[in-house]
């Protein structure tokens, strides 16, 4: 059985360059003819750039779950083979404030994907809007036990960026002096909870973290 | 063209990339593109499209996925070069 594990990524699409996602030199060093057909399947009312986008931040958040289970996977999303994505039963998502935290993944929101690697799937929740997509990979059913949160935030730093989103995250244990440390393979984890599950993300001026929540100890630590 | 001229080549690549200057400075083979330089995932394709277009080679997918550190990326664009000999 394979070990629990969880992603997440997210694509600001207000940064500059952005564009650059529709010349055939960029995507295809990503993107199968296969993948890139899937385009025109579904019905999924979105742009090409959007589109190059959603693949990129799947594929991006399908790593870091597998990464954790295997960490010494080197890194490279070329293998992951996105298979198909499916269209929300609700398209318009916006985020009005600086701020978006749920308990849930709202799928009826959630491009759906599958994204294979060898023969093993891979299941994703994916949220588009104007300014960025932001993509979730848990385990099949897995997706009604997540915490997550997005914050826009003032500078895009890369430096800033990262302590952001650590702070959004450990603002979720509000009283506890935790610490997100990294193993040398790059895997974030809470040092006083190594156990806990989660996946810390940023990109321009987003940041994000997504965390399983069935870890017993540490809702306990919260409610103390 | 040996090693060493590429990875000078590359560090001038690097610097428009990362955020991480101090670090660029002592790069080595075991250099790691994330963790170490704290380059964008997405820069990676914009690096390699830089590599291709300097030393006029094609780096494909299954190239691509070799590429994890600094060592690793000379090791492909050297490849590539000789390939056109």
């Amino acid at each position: 059985m394979r070990k629990n594990s969880i992603g997440n990524d997210i694509v600001a699409l207000t940064n500059t360059g952005i564009e650059r996602a529709c010349s055939s030199r960029f995507y295809s060093k990503f993107l199968t003819d296969r993948e890139a057909a899937l385009f025109n399947t579904n019905n999924l009312a979105i742009s090409f750039v959007q589109f190059v986008w959603l693949c990129w931040s799947i594929k991006e958040s399908v790593y870091k779950f597998q990464k954790r289970q295997q960490p010494q996977l080197l890194k490279g999303g070329w293998k992951i083979q996105v298979h198909t994505i499916n269209p929300p039963a609700i398209s318009s998502f916006a985020m009005h404030h600086n701020l978006l935290e749920s308990e849930f993944m709202p799928v009826e929101f959630c491009y759906e994907s599958v994204a294979i690697i060898n023969t093993e799937k891979y299941y994703s929740w994916s949220i588009i809007t104007e300014e960025f997509i932001y993509t979730i990979t848990t385990a099949e059913n897995e997706y009604k036990n997540i915490c997550w949160g997005i914050k826009k935030i003032d500078d895009a730093n890369h430096f800033n960026q990262s302590s952001e989103v650590r702070k959004f995250l450990l603002a979720k244990f509000p009283g506890n002096n935790f610490e997100i440390l990294k193993t040398p393979a790059g895997i974030p984890y809470i040092k006083e909870h190594p156990d806990v599950l989660l996946s810390l993300t940023h990109d321009g001026f987003f940041v994000a973290y997504a965390l399983l929540l069935n870890n017993e100890t540490l809702q306990k630590n919260n409610a103390a | 063209m040996t090693r060493e001229d590429i990875l000078e080549e590359l560090k001038k690549v690097l610097a428009h990339y990362t955020p991480d200057k101090e670090t660029l400075n002592s790069i080595g083979p075991e250099t790691d593109f994330v963790n170490d330089l704290k380059i964008n995932s997405a820069n990676m394709v914009d690096i390699i499209i830089e590599a291709e277009e300097r030393y006029d080679i094609e780096i494909d997918m299954d190239s691509a996925e070799k590429i994890h550190n600094i060592g690793s990326c000379v090791d492909v664009i050297l490849e590539k070069i000789n390939e056109k000999k």
